[in-house]
């Protein structure tokens, strides 16, 4: 016990960077430790707002009963979205490895330590679910003291199930990979198939494929417990207990949890040093002959070696292409659908040729690599600033990589539009510039946001890739003014709507071209 | 080579850094830069190379403002450090030729240097390997050749000794002696300071900042002297 109290300790001590905070002196670092504080508070509020509303939305049309269950499915769903990507390298990162190994620590403690380090984490995204939904529940419906007790526990059992299964499957992603020797692209595979497949997974049990209207989509909502049933039976048996107060009910579902963390936290623990072993071992052929040199431009060279980065950091890569995959398996399955199903189910409320471009640049712009760029420069940064390369031609490089990367998923999804909207000229000019354009100002204003915002001494990159701020800002400036233009675009008047979308798209790029330069301008030892 | 004007720098929160240093390298010195541990070498070393801005003085290599166009004064250094943090992503052969893609190597050139270095320092074979395969002391080879296949008038090393063998230290020594005999220059931190004593023309002694002694070597260890007793006697105990 005490052996975990101590790693635990360790472990929590790295906390969204706390003991950074309370330690270091330099008071622009602190600044900015308080500014991302600020943001994920703003988030957080607004996360609130959104359960809550939800949850009384849910009230107001009679169906309360369902609260729990939604709640449930909602909080798991967001958890294992998350702990997908980074299960696997939380339980066997290799950070600090040797001094583990060294000291007479069992393995067993730290596979504990670090899965109970995640389950902290994961029970306050539990909480920031459960809590407001909670809450506005209690409102509308006024249960009895056994709810609140029963929501309580749950809150604390809910993470375990998705974590679990995040574990598992990131315990072997880990060790199928550790056996190949691109172990980072191996792993980036892996994950994005395994996400890919939940999602087009979810869209079918969804009976999305078969079509749908607002009235199906109201019979959806009376079904949910009978969906809930099928696809995470957990959330129907807390839903039974904190709804009927059948204490059995939950019972087993903290039983259920509980079992599964023990046989997760078994399975890591049992391959922990085999898993590690592997990953820090590499291929070493040591056969090497000099033969003939490639030599490239200088930008040239900095693209490779920026590919070459990217793809040797799973987490990198699983967190930002995401966005343009969903992107594509949109344009896809609209094709499949068929674009008469989705105006005749919302075309009475929404303009969907208008916004489809808005829709589809937010979904696709989602988490650029730019906005992390610099900060995964890390403590090499030192070769960058030593040798005679230009900020342009820095920057240039990791602007040219997101968007090469983005480019295959673009074409691929705005063919698949072409084909499911049969547009005019006009509407597909729009197709394809709105995006273009909102895609060239997300991944400019990235860089801005990582030059003002950077950190070059971290340990881990899921610290950079998911939780530095330039993240959170310059990941979510695509969606965010996506998701503007294209509310603005619903209230313009029809007859305006293309002068205004031309508008829009002029002031983006003026945008992107400004930033550009500033972006430029920048002073590389000053970074 | 180098001219260093009332280099002051320092960092946040701390009363840390180099203050009012003046420092000047010639062409074929040999120059050592020793000090205690955190008097300010590495940050005078790093303000040099254009790693670390600073906020007082000037930096001149080859006549060059490193303020003013740092471009144009890296084309001109090569900067190993004492960690070389390389990018462990790339294979050996891959980051030098980055660096040489970066100096504009034509083919033959680099491949011609490649091989010399790489087989005086004995990884010829492990350059087909990914760095974060390389023990210290192989990334700390890679980073020489690197810093050697373009050239440089002026090298400037952080403690370039730590983590080589015996043979590739003398290896070193001798690729050292050969820039300065060429009208090139070396300036170099180290703890070792017998090394520093043979090997150098020139040295400088830092303390908390400040130099405290700089001139050439037969000035500044007199006959029945040593570098450490004057390190000690200057450099920790004064």
């Amino acid at each position: 016990m005490r052996e975990i109290r101590t790693l635990l300790l360790l472990e929590l001590r790295s906390f969204f960077g706390i003991n950074k905070f309370r330690h270091t002196k330099d008071r622009k670092a602190k600044n900015r430790y308080r500014l991302l504080a600020a943001v994920w508070i703003i988030l957080i509020i607004m996360a609130f707002s959104y359960v809550g509303g939800f949850v009384y939305g849910l009230c107001s049309l009679g169906m309360a009963e369902i609260v729990p269950a939604y709640l449930t499915v909602f909080a798991s769903a967001l958890i294992a979205a998350v702990g997908i990507f980074t299960a696997g390298q939380r339980i066997f990162g290799q950070n600090g490895y040797d001094i583990l190994a060294s000291l007479p620590i069992k393995s067993r403690s730290v596979v504990i330590s670090r899965f109970l380090a995640l389950y902290a984490e994961e029970v306050l995204l539990s909480a920031i679910i459960m809590l407001p939904g909670i809450t506005v529940y209690g409102l509308c419906e006024e249960p009895d003291f056994a709810f609140y007790a029963a929501a309580a526990v749950a809150t604390l059992f809910i993470p375990m199930i998705p974590m679990v299964l995040c574990t598992l499957l990131g315990t072997l992603i880990m060790a199928v990979s550790s056996r190949m020797k691109n172990k980072s692209v191996v792993q980036s595979v892996l994950l994005v198939l395994l996400v890919v497949g939940i999602v087009v997974g979810s869209v079918s049990v969804g009976g999305g494929a078969n079509g749908f209207t607002v009235e199906m989509l109201a019979e959806l909502a009376q079904n949910m417990g009978a969906i809930f049933q099928s696809i995470y039976p957990p959330a129907v048996w807390l839903n039974r207990a904190m709804i009927q107060g059948n204490m059995l009910w939950l019972g087993l579902f903290v039983l259920v949890s509980a079992a599964a963390a023990v046989l997760a936290v078994f399975v890591a623990a049992k391959c922990f040093h085999a898993v590690v072993w592997r990953l820090r071992s590499f291929t070493a052929r040591h056969n090497y002959k000099i033969g003939k040199m490639q030599s490239r431009g200088i930008l040239s060279a900095m693209c490779f070696r920026e590919a070459k980065r990217y793809f040797a950091s799973s987490i990198y890569v699983t967190n930002t292409i995401i966005g343009p995959i969903l992107g594509a398996i949109m344009a896809i399955a609209l094709c499949i659908v068929g674009m008469d199903t989705l105006e005749n189910a919302i075309s009475d409320y929404i303009d969907v040729r208008s916004v489809l471009p808005f829709v589809f640049s937010a979904v696709f712009c989602m988490m650029n690599t730019t906005s992390t760029a610099i900060s995964m420069e890390g403590r090499q940064f030192w070769v960058i600033k030593s040798l005679p390369i230009s900020v342009k031609t820095w920057l240039d490089s990791k602007i040219l990589l997101n968007l090469f990367l983005m480019l295959p998923f673009y074409v691929v999804a705005e063919t698949a539009f072409a084909i499911a909207l049969k547009p005019s000229a006009l509407e597909l000019l729009w197709l394809i510039f709105i995006p273009a354009c909102v895609i060239l100002f997300s991944v400019v204003f990235g860089i801005t946001a990582n030059l003002k915002f950077h950190s070059f001494d971290w340990e881990r990159e899921e610290t950079v890739v998911k939780q530095s701020l330039s993240a959170t800002l310059g990941g979510f400036s695509g969606f965010l003014v996506s998701a503007v233009l294209g509310i603005a675009a619903l209230f313009v008047p029809h007859r305006y709507a293309d002068i205004a979308k031309g508008l829009e798209c002029i002031i983006m790029l003026a945008a992107a071209a400004i930033l550009y330069r500033r972006n430029n301008a920048a002073v590389m030892n000053e970074l | 080579m180098l001219k260093i004007n009332n280099l002051t720098k320092k960092y946040p929160g701390s009363d840390k850094g180099v203050s009012d240093l003046t420092l000047h390298v010639a062409p074929g010195d040999l120059y050592a830069f020793i000090g205690h541990n955190g008097a300010g070498k590495t940050t005078a070393l790093k303000a040099v190379c254009g790693i670390h801005a600073f906020e007082g003085g000037d930096i001149f290599v080859d006549g060059i403002n490193v303020k003013e166009d740092a471009l144009s004064a890296k084309r001109h250094m090569a900067y190993i450090p004492d960690n070389p943090d390389l990018f462990e992503y790339l294979t050996g052969i891959q980051y030098l030729n980055f660096v040489g893609d970066v100096f504009g190597l034509p083919e033959k050139v680099r491949r011609e240097r490649i091989k010399r270095y790489a087989e005086a320092f004995e990884i010829t074979e492990a350059l087909g390997d990914l760095i974060s395969a390389y023990s210290h002391g192989m990334k700390q080879k890679l980073a020489i050749i690197s810093a050697f296949i373009h050239e440089p008038k002026l090298l400037v090393l952080d403690e370039p000794f730590v983590g080589l063998d015996p043979k590739a230290s003398v290896v070193l020594k001798g690729l050292m002696r050969d820039l300065c005999e060429s009208g090139g220059a070396v300036f170099f931190s180290t703890h070792v300071l017998e090394v520093a004593e043979r090997l150098c023309s020139k040295v400088a002694i830092i303390k908390d900042g400040r130099l405290v002694v700089s001139g050439k070597m037969e000035e500044i260890v007199k006959e029945g002297s040593s570098l450490e007793s004057i390190f000690m006697e200057v450099g920790v105990n004064a």
